[in-house]
């Protein structure tokens, strides 16, 4: 799958003078391993918005007769695709009902994030001088720091609940997109449309909003899908680490952290949400390369 | 000649930029006036100066150009230099537009174009989207551009460079302003281009009654569509006068030299083009006389020692050598 999405990735480079953007949509549509992650990450992205509804069965009704049900087994209730829990919950309808807190936490975060770093970044890459110093040596500090013992850190004294995970989480991204942003916007200040709009009278802010954000807005897009997917797996890692997401709220993580005590019984409890994170980030990976090359813009 | 007091007047201006390498006079001192509706062109070779002049009367700067800007520029009474960034955003486009040389860069890749010329309408103007639209529309038409309706939403992509630049000359005038400032505004354009969108210029600006500022390194571009010339070496204004009297009694040496550089069709044929030997003098530091004197067969010592004044030879007609008048009479 992946394979075939890479191999027609190289022919899309072809760009004819005329309708070249509408070509490139068109092939991009037409490639059928892309079309499979994407049917996949729509489907996660249904399961969030749903929540439980779509689920077979209803995640918090246990079942003392059927615990532990390895993947394709049945219990009186029924047939449970993906086995069950010690307590003998659905586990397919766990994870579906887990999509929603992981998308949303991972999502809002990283829109948070990327709304603080693409304001630092152009504010840095447009005024240059002080302004950009101090955003650019506060990114230095970002990276400097192990920034997941800040979030575990943070979130021991602040207390593990959604708002805090959710407070913290922009921390890990925002210096992405700020770099990203900095560098864009410093090539295009140096444009000559932008001094053309500058001649003609526009204000600074309409020149930030309609001119420059803009012309950023694709490589911002490439880099938000990459970077949810990043999020996803540093909120996994904080609910596994049991400062995250508590019960009986659930993610994928705190799934794989409930499953962990049972692996030598039961691998299913913790390798199916292992692999749904995975394969989400893997999509959201490739998707980001796929909206790359379409839009025109390098990885 | 009308008594109309003049649309613009620069007095002294210097345009110094603060570079790691020392202080770089780009402009030195610097005055001419513009009548209303007049039509002048500013020619003169790379790093003469002439567009970083015209750039200065606007403040259009990068946000990290360390630049000292003295002098005055008076816009219809106003000192331009004096204003807030804010009044003269609001000059900017409305009353004073430039076209820059690059058609090809200075549009904004990602936005339609009708919508790049009714920014500027709805910004100065506060039109409504769709009278800013509808007057977009009416303005491609003025500029050339065939089925606008069509082509509103089109990006500068899809354009030709000579389309292009017809849509910047549509944003530059889209308020009417009572200047245009041509930055090289044909440099980048096909020579069949290069008339079309150079007539386009003059009947836009006899039809809205602009004044014309036209920079150009090409004297037929200027003799073509301006009233006077302006010839600038190093920074400085050498020569200013009608465009009649310019080319066929060139005073200053820059200016006879430039003239001879530029072929003829009509001459004869075997004439060969007569380069200026020399490099243009290094625009970093003090400078002290003439700054054409090193380059200048008539060169003598007061040349070097002390700068000229303008001299006027005729009626408009101005020259920055010491020997002005004397090769006024021998000519």
């Amino acid at each position: 799958m992946a394979n075939s999405a890479a191999a027609t990735g190289t022919i899309t480079g072809e760009h004819s003078a005329d309708g070249g953007t509408t070509a490139r949509w068109r092939q991009w549509l037409t490639s059928w391993g892309l079309l499979i992650w994407v049917g996949y990450l729509l489907a996660i992205g249904l399961f969030a918005m749903t929540g439980s509804d779509l689920a077979p069965y209803d995640p918090t009704a246990q079942q003392v007769l059927a615990r532990l049900l390895p993947p394709f087994s049945a219990s009186s209730r029924g047939f449970h695709w993906l086995g069950t829990d010690p307590l003998g919950r659905d586990m397919l309808s766990s994870m579906i009902a887990g999509a929603r807190l992981t998308l949303f936490i991972a999502v809002v975060s990283t829109f948070a994030g990327m709304a603080v770093g693409v304001a630092l970044g152009m504010m840095a890459g447009y005024y240059g001088g002080l302004v950009d110093r101090l955003v650019m040596r506060l990114t230095e500090l970002q990276t400097a720091m192990p920034m997941f013992l800040v979030a575990i850190f943070f979130l021991t004294v602040m207390g593990p609940k959604v708002i805090n995970v959710i407070i913290i989480l922009p921390a890990l991204v925002w210096p992405a997109f700020a770099s990203l942003v900095r560098a864009e916007t410093m090539r295009l200040r140096n444009c000559l449309f932008v001094e053309a709009a500058v001649a003609s009278g526009c204000t600074e802010r309409s020149i930030l909003w309609a001119h420059i954000l803009p012309n950023l807005a694709s490589r911002i897009a490439v880099l938000a899908v990459i970077e949810v997917g990043h999020v996803m797996l540093a909120e996994a890692g904080l609910s596994f680490l049991g400062i995250g997401v508590q019960p009986p709220q659930t993610t994928w993580g705190l799934l794989i952290a409930k499953g962990r005590p049972y692996l030598a019984v039961a691998w299913w409890l913790a390798i199916m949400p292992g692999l749904m994170l995975g394969l989400t980030v893997l999509a959201l990976n490739l998707l980001s390369r796929r909206l790359a090359t379409a839009s025109g813009a390098a990885a | 000649m009308s008594k109309q007091p003049p649309l613009l007047e620069v007095k002294n201006l210097c345009t110094q930029f603060l570079t790691a390498r020392g202080v770089l006079r780009a402009v030195d001192d610097v005055s001419f006036s513009l009548r209303h509706r007049e039509a002048v062109g500013v020619v003169g070779e790379s790093g003469s100066g002439k567009t970083v002049g015209a750039l200065s009367m606007l403040r259009l700067f990068g946000p990290l150009d360390k630049v000292a800007l003295t002098g005055q520029v008076f816009f219809e009474g106003t000192d331009l230099l004096q204003l807030s960034e804010a009044e003269l955003q609001h000059i900017r486009g409305t009353q004073i537009a430039v076209v820059f040389q690059d058609p090809l860069t200075s549009l904004n890749p990602v936005m339609p174009v009708g919508e790049q010329i009714a920014e500027s309408l709805r910004h100065h103007r506060r039109l409504t989207q769709a009278a800013a639209s509808n007057r977009a529309r009416e303005l491609m038409e003025l500029v050339g551009i065939g089925d606008p309706a069509r082509r509103f939403d089109d990006l500068p992509e899809q354009f030709s460079g000579g389309m292009r630049q017809r849509i910047m000359i549509a944003i530059a005038i889209a308020c009417e302003p009572k200047l245009l400032i041509a930055d090289e505004p044909t440099t980048a354009l096909d020579v069949t281009v290069q008339s079309q969108v150079l007539m386009l210029l003059n009947r836009l600006r006899k039809e809205l009654g602009m004044a014309l500022m036209m920079i150009s390194h090409d004297l037929g571009v200027v003799a073509a569509t301006c009233d006077s010339v302006q010839v600038m070496y190093g920074g400085r204004l050498v020569e200013r006068g009608t465009v009649e009297a310019l080319l066929s009694r060139p005073n200053h040496p820059y200016t006879t030299a430039l003239l001879q550089l530029a072929p003829r069709l009509d001459g004869e044929l075997q004439r060969r083009l007569k380069p200026i030997p020399g490099q243009p003098m290094a625009a970093y530091g003090e400078r002290r006389g003439c700054r054409f004197a090193q380059r200048c067969e008539f060169a003598r010592e007061r040349c070097l020692a002390e700068d000229p004044p303008a001299f006027k030879i005729e009626e408009d007609h101005f020259s920055a050598c010491w020997f002005a008048e004397e090769r006024f009479a021998s000519a």
